[in-house]
């Protein structure tokens, strides 16, 4: 049975909501033709490279991609909670704006420097500036996207891990990643181990690579990305926010005051080796002014 | 010589490869004079034993041999040759000046039974800097042939010697002093495996076999860190040296990892088995003591000090490796999937790399275990 995941949004943080209550006049124009999605058909792999919005205005402001709505199968179940794994559709409703890449050091140094962060991050000797930030946690996170809502005038969060499937995938239902190890059932557990060398855990600067076809660097690799999705044990249970999901080049769980994570580990699958994030905004009705 | 002195002198280069302790040299010169006679007459016996040349292979491979040996004793003859050169050890880019026996960390396995001569050329090529030399726990004499085999850069040096004891047993270079460690956890050093002419045994005297071998030499760096606490980079070994004393004289090392860097046994370069398939797993640990265990599995027969003359431990959890031995492990594995190898120092496992995986094909076994129920809400 494949049944169709809405989109979720998290819901908004008590610093998210005060944004809207600042004082500062931040105008925004959206440009109709910048940010309208319905002409953008990718549920069969039609995608527009160019679905790029023009919201940069601010210094402090990302720089955002459309992400159109709509829907994309995947190839094995997604489960949104552990237990669903009958879904293979995942579907969102409303266009929403993606950062083009990770937040980098530079983008939350600013945010240090503005003390709307109270957490200065180790680059481990790699370099700040275009780096993505990383040895953040998610709690840190809160802190910069109420400071970056408040410095905008805009909202931004966390993308939900539907949003941010759904965004990698582009429009794809390519399988990503090796095959499994193993296709018994039984050996599920190890099915996910990776036959590949051991990576450099050395970030590269946010606009290596190529992007992908919603324009989004990295957003598989580099770093894994924090998202606002809770752990749910199961389907209808009750949710457990301590502990929140990261993406990258697969799931993973983690505690949400947790920084950093050592590499290898006695697990089987590969652990997250740095941890950082991507805002998405919503998008607004076109040529509205907006506080 | 007092600490500061013998730093001074080695933080040059040509310091380094002029290192050669007087009193090395003349305990060597002692043992060329009074083995002479006895050479002599054990070469005449010696040189009528059919010879053959073991082709070493880098870990955790294993050289091709008999478990059981065919005929009499033979002479192997093996080449060891010094490496010195830069690597990087871990994900994050550390380096590590390195120095090797074949270019690999551990250096070589090599295999012979009781009773074989093993006759090794060291070369330590022109291009190297350091003095080295070889000390193999296994043969008898002369420091373990450490004070027969000091070469320079541009030399080589034959040593022979008799396997008298069966079991594994490390080899590491023993240059004299603050370098014999300073070597050693640059990655000088290696085993031997000695079998018993009629191959392994349990306690009852039945014999043991094993279809595959892995040789896992484990590995403890000491890199120098900057007052940031960011590892160093040195243009050379010769520069590194005084920084990484001190960092050795904690005691405290900064990596600890299976052939030669984080992560060299995971992913497209983890071990491999088959359910129903018997690996010895031999396990070297030449400088600091050692916990193998491996996660899923046991140890079904243990020479956990390394004597194949002893009793092999039976069924055991986890194993002790004492600092400057070797020891084996036989394992018949009997349900597929990823096992971890490991060393039980979790902290040296997870945080400085002592980690291994061995992926095992085969058919699921109910009986020995089942998730009877999946992860769900608790319900009572």
């Amino acid at each position: 049975m494949n049944k169709n995941v809405q989109q979720n949004q998290p819901p908004k943080s008590r610093l998210a909501h005060n944004f809207m209550k600042l004082s500062v006049l931040f105008l925004v124009v959206m440009s109709a033709s910048n940010y309208t999605a319905s002409h953008i058909n990718f549920t069969g792999v039609n995608v527009s490279a160019n679905a790029t919005s023009s919201l940069i205005a601010n210094p402090n402001q990302p720089e955002m991609m459309l992400i159109p709505a709509g829907s994309v199968n995947t190839p094995e179940p997604f489960p949104a909670v552990l237990s669903a794994n009958d879904v293979h559709v995942i579907k969102i409703a409303e266009p929403f704006y993606m950062g083009k890449h990770e937040i980098t050091f530079s983008q939350w140094d600013e945010c240090v420097k503005h003390e709307g962060c109270s957490y200065k991050p180790d680059d481990n000797q790699w370099g700040r500036g275009n780096r993505p930030v990383i040895n953040i946690s998610w709690r840190d996170i809160e802190q910069y996207l109420a400071w970056l809502s408040s410095s905008t005038g805009r909202e931004y969060r966390l993308p939900t891990e539907l949003e941010w499937e759904y965004a990698a995938r582009a429009g794809s239902s390519d399988r990503f990643g090796p095959p499994p190890l193993f296709s018994d059932p039984k050996l599920a557990w190890a099915s996910s181990y990776v036959l590949e060398p051991v990576q450099s855990l050395q970030t590269k600067a946010v606009n290596s690579g190529t992007p992908n076809a919603f324009g989004l660097f990295g957003i598989r690799g580099n770093v894994w990305e924090w998202t606002a999705t809770c752990f749910q044990s199961n389907s209808g249970s009750k949710e457990s926010c301590g502990i929140r999901i990261l993406r990258g080049e697969h799931r993973s769980y983690m505690p949400n005051f947790l920084r950093e994570i050592g590499t290898g580990g006695c697990a089987v699958k590969p652990l997250p080796g740095n941890f950082g994030f991507r805002v998405v905004s919503p998008v607004l009705p076109a040529n509205r002014f907006w506080l | 010589m007092s600490n500061i002195t013998r730093r001074k002198m080695l933080q040059t280069a040509a310091g380094v490869a002029a290192v050669a302790p007087a009193a090395v040299l003349q305990l060597a010169n002692a043992n060329a004079a009074t083995t002479k006679k006895s050479r002599s007459d054990e070469v005449m016996d010696i040189s009528k034993l059919p010879r053959v040349t073991q082709s070493l292979v880098a870990p955790p491979f294993v050289p091709e041999h008999t478990q059981i040996a065919e005929g009499g004793p033979r002479v192997i003859e093996i080449e060891l040759v010094v490496h010195e050169g830069k690597e990087i050890i871990d994900a994050i880019g550390t380096e590590a000046h390195i120095l090797s026996f074949n270019g690999s960390v551990p250096g070589p396995l090599v295999i012979c039974h009781e009773g074989d001569y093993v006759e090794m050329t060291l070369k330590n090529p022109a291009e190297n800097v350091f003095a080295h030399n070889i000390d193999f726990h296994a043969s008898t004499g002369a420091l373990g042939g450490g004070a027969l085999t000091n070469v320079q850069p541009g030399e080589q040096v034959v040593l022979r010697w008799k396997a008298v004891k069966s079991g594994t047993f490390v080899y590491h270079c023993a240059p004299g002093g603050s370098m014999i460690p300073l070597h050693v956890v640059s990655g000088m050093n290696g085993a031997v495996m000695v079998l018993p002419r009629d191959g392994l045994k349990d306690g009852s005297g039945n014999l043991l076999t094993y279809d595959r071998a892995y040789y896992i030499g484990e590995q403890d760096f000491y890199i120098p860190r900057d007052e940031t606490g960011a590892f160093k980079k040195y243009a050379s070994a010769a520069e590194s040296i005084a920084d990484t004393l001190a960092t050795m004289r904690t005691l405290t090392p900064t990596h600890v990892v299976f052939n030669g860097k984080v992560g060299a046994l995971t992913g497209d370069s983890a071990l491999t088995a088959a359910v129903g398939e018997t690996v010895l797993f031999i396990h070297s640990q030449s400088n600091r003591d050692s916990r193998p265990h491996l996660i899923g599995g046991h140890g079904d027969y243990v020479w956990e000090q390394g004597s194949f003359a002893d009793a092999p431990a039976t069924g055991l959890e986890t194993w002790f490796i004492r600092g400057g031995s070797a020891g084996a492990a036989l394992y018949t594995f009997k349900q597929p999937g990823v096992y971890v190898y490991l060393s039980h120092n979790l902290i040296e496992a997870t945080e400085l790399g002592a980690l291994s995986h061995v992926i095992v094909e085969g058919k699921w076994d109910d009986n020995l275990m089942a998730q009877v129920e999946a992860p769900g809400p608790i319900t009572g």
